[in-house]
């Protein structure tokens, strides 16, 4: 009976996400052609791009920062890549350069947010936000009517499939966050970033460059953040001048939903992944059920709130326990 | 500069200002190898700052600290050489990331690593384990180091410096502060055992307990006002002496204020037998207007708690509180307010100040129900006139009434809040530690200030960790010892000056 409550405790505290994704799970059993391989299979594809974003901005916020500007660099990253590679030299012959172009520019966009934001001292709300109308508005100029019909090779990891079954992008999106995993929890990087996000005093007098740290952070959100570009443009075969414009609310509700402390220090890597499957699978089922578009946002917002308020409910579930 | 082989860390002629004080001034300290050297002084003697200086977190303004492995000096200083030379400082309060593991905490910034940098888990654990091992204490390496006691943590702290960073010169900033009896003596044991073991170890006891330092240490510095005043083998010398070396020769108090009849008739407070938790026993005064009463001791000794319970901060206290004869029940700020008790918290910057808002509105803040109109909008004019009023007569130096409050000087910021108070006609005011953070210059008006014009139709209860205060403008002291009343000293009796509240204070001298 201890045991069981033992239990109870330890799912709402650490891992009340996965409680809600098995919900989800057992209302979508009720839905007729939900728990099929390949309506999962598409679920987890269309969830890949925004799931590279929540990481990034993970990595971000665990240092106790944010950074608003990751879906504009989801655009802009493709965009760079796909004006130079394409259209001013003629790259094509070359297939992985134009997709390691993305990752590049995702790396320079993210390292210019953090020198802006560490540096020079100014706050990353202010400085993303600068960024986040900056690159949306170069792509707008770069691409206003959008690039169709891309070179099969760059499109490869967000649209073929293994074995003509399994979406590559899943297979990357898994791969990265086993890699976020082993860097957090096994890394000096990860123990630097915990440190520092949760005490940035105690760090700095432990010996922790905290600069650095959270420049690299920044850099890897911007990698991120391209790297889930490069697969949304592959899933569509094109890059438009909307590409995940707007989506960055829904990367902080995954992150948040996730266990991810805003105030920094605080989050783990499987919390953000079943966040970004219960917000695909959210959308999954609405589809499924055949709730109206127009009021698609209503049911969405309320859903979030409600597993916003139960994950912030974690916190308060363990000081309870600790003082009884 | 030659250092003996046998010393751990010498400072020389090390000095560190800041503005407007010499807060270390020339020191000269020698600590041996395998020695347990004692540091104690009064609060603002100098003994953090020093210390602070020796683990590199102050830059000296002038001297040196040499070590075996080379020097701390002006231009090169810093936390990580500290490290490197082998200096680590325990502080007062353990700087951990509470939401991290233990092991993570004790190895931050020094993980054992394997190839490509990926940490090495069972090294970390394995020493982890170890250190908690050794310290006897009731954790895991897991463990949630917020979870855990701030003795647990004061301990672990001690740990890292010990066993993870492998410091030789090891600083402990006042860490028996939130020791139990046992630890405490546990702790020794193990300092003791430490040094047999490595007798390359030296440990610095930075306390204002003289009973601590008797008991801990085999020599012992005494600082005061930035210098060190003497230094003495503790096999030597007594707990007397030692207090006499810490508070010094002190001038009779300047300011002299007449002593009438004790007044008499019903008490504007009277409390009885206030019990607050584990710190504060059983406590009862009586107060009347126009006194001012001090309260004396050292952290945690109640006086604090009392303070706090008397103005609602306590909602479980046990006991009487009584106004003007009016029986009370102080469960909320809010309530005590209601009642006329106006409160001053100790600390300013955090508690009290409303930064980036003008002199004005600082001013005016708690007095606002009196200065706005039944709709709840503000007379502009009152404002003004009151706030010209407290500028004028407590001689606040500000450029405008409408300047930006963070731009005023320590002392000028504590007399707007203490003019503030007025504004509220308060009954029963309390002041812990109102000269805290002020310029030496300004300490006199404010002192004034809260002898002439606060206690003028109120009765003012005082904290203040300066014995020199205390005897100035009080009536009468209560020196609080381990949650108790141990003493009670009235202005014109024998026993009301510096040295007997200090010996008081230590629980050296308690005979009533």
């Amino acid at each position: 009976m201890i045991q069981l409550r033992n239990l109870v405790f330890l799912v709402l505290e650490k891992h009340l996400i996965w409680a809600l994704l098995a919900i989800l799970f057992l209302v979508g059993l009720t839905v007729p052609g939900f728990f099929s391989s390949r309506n999962i299979l598409n679920v987890m594809w269309a969830a890949a791009p925004l799931g590279c974003m929540v990481l990034g901005l993970f990595f971000v916020v665990l240092t106790g920062g944010l950074d608003l500007s990751l879906e504009s660099t989801f655009a802009l990253a493709p965009t760079l890549a796909v004006v130079l590679f394409f259209q001013v030299l003629p790259f094509e012959s070359v297939p992985v350069l134009p997709v390691l172009g993305v990752l590049v520019f995702g790396g320079i966009i993210g390292l210019l947010n953090g020198l802006f934001a560490v540096k020079l001292r100014v706050s990353p709300f202010l400085v993303t936000l600068g960024t986040l109308l900056l690159m949306r508005g170069l792509v707008v100029w770069l691409i206003p009517e959008g690039i169709y019909y891309l070179p099969d090779s760059f499109v490869w990891l967000g649209a073929a499939r293994l074995w003509g079954v399994v979406p590559v992008a899943v297979v990357i999106w898994i791969g990265v966050y086993l890699l976020a995993w082993l860097i957090v929890e096994r890394h000096r990087l990860g123990k630097d970033i915990l440190a520092l996000g949760n005490n940035e005093q105690a760090a700095f007098i432990a010996g922790v460059n905290i600069d650095r740290t959270k420049i690299l952070c920044f850099v890897l959100a911007g990698v991120l953040a391209s790297l889930g570009g490069v697969l949304e443009v592959g899933r569509l075969q094109s890059v438009v001048a909307d590409l995940g414009e707007g989506d960055i609310l829904m990367v902080f509700a995954g992150a948040i939903l996730g266990g991810t402390a805003l105030t920094g220090g605080k989050g783990n890597v499987g919390g953000i992944f079943a966040a970004v499957l219960v917000i695909a699978i959210i959308e999954n089922l609405m589809n499924l059920y055949g709730v109206p578009p127009s009021i698609r946002q209503v049911v969405f917002g309320a859903v979030m709130l409600v597993a916003i308020y139960l994950a912030s409910l974690q916190d308060r579930l363990r000081h309870a326990r600790i003082e009884t | 500069m030659t250092l003996s082989p046998d010393a751990s860390f010498a400072a020389r002629a090390l000095t560190r200002r800041f503005p407007g004080v010499v807060a270390v001034d020339a020191v000269d300290l020698t600590v041996a190898r395998g020695e347990i050297h004692g540091l104690i002084g009064k609060n603002g003697a100098g003994k953090s700052v020093l210390v602070s200086m020796v683990a590199g977190l102050l830059t000296p303004s002038e001297g040196r600290i040499d070590t075996a492995h080379g020097a701390l000096t002006a231009d090169q200083s810093g936390p990580a050489r500290a490290l490197k030379l082998g200096i680590a400082l325990v502080s007062q309060e353990p700087q951990f990331a509470e939401d991290l593991s233990v092991e993570d905490n004790l190895f931050m910034g020094r993980h054992p690593t394997a190839r490509f940098q990926f940490t090495s888990a069972a090294e970390t654990r394995r020493r982890t384990a170890a250190v908690i091992e050794r310290l006897r204490l009731k954790a895991r390496p897991d463990s949630r180091m917020g979870d855990l006691s701030v003795e647990t943590q004061q301990l672990l702290a001690f740990g890292r410096a010990v066993f993870v960073d492998d410091a030789s010169t090891i600083l402990l900033d006042e860490i028996t502060a939130s020791l139990t009896s046992d630890r405490k003596e546990e702790l020794l044991q193990l300092l003791k055992a430490l040094i047999v073991e490595r007798p390359e170890l030296s440990f610095t006891l930075i306390s204002h307990h003289v009973s601590e330092v008797m008991g801990f240490s085999d020599r012992v510095s005494v600082m005061r006002d930035g210098r060190r005043v003497a230094t003495l083998n503790t096999a030597e010398t007594t707990a007397r002496e030692l207090a006499d070396w810490i508070v010094g020769d002190v001038s009779p108090t300047s300011i002299t204020h007449a002593t009438g009849p004790r007044p008499s008739g019903t008490p504007l407070l009277r409390v009885r037998e206030l019990s607050s938790g584990k710190t504060l026993h059983r406590l009862s005064l009586d107060l009347h207007r126009g006194e001012v009463i001090g309260f004396a001791g050292l952290e945690g000794s109640g006086k604090d708690t009392a303070v706090e319970a008397l103005y609602g901060l306590r909602p479980g206290y046990g006991g009487q509180i009584e106004i003007d004869g009016a029986p009370q029940v102080l469960t909320s700020p809010k309530a005590a307010q209601m009642v006329g008790i106006s409160f001053l918290p100790k600390n300013r910057e955090a508690q009290a100040v409303i930064q980036n808002r003008s002199v004005l509105e600082n001013a005016v803040i708690a007095g606002l129900p009196a200065l706005s109109n039944r709709m709840g909008f503000v007379g502009r004019g009152a404002c003004e006139t009151a706030t010209a009023e407290i500028i004028a007569q407590l001689k606040i130096k500000t450029p405008s009434p409408h300047a930006m409050i963070d731009g005023l000087s320590g002392g000028n910021k504590q007399k707007v809040l203490l003019g503030r108070m007025s504004l509220t006609a308060p009954r029963l005011i309390l002041l812990n530690e109102p000269t805290r953070g002020v310029d030496i210059s300004a300490k006199p008006d404010i002192l004034k200030l809260i002898r002439e014009d606060l206690s003028r139709d109120a009765g003012v209860i005082m904290i203040s960790e300066s014995e020199e205060e205390l005897t100035e403008i009080c009536d009468r002291i209560l020196v609080f010892y381990r949650g108790e009343v141990v003493r009670v000293l009235d202005r014109g009796a024998p026993g009301f000056d510096v040295d007997t509240i200090y010996k008081s204070v230590q629980g050296v001298e308690t005979t009533a």
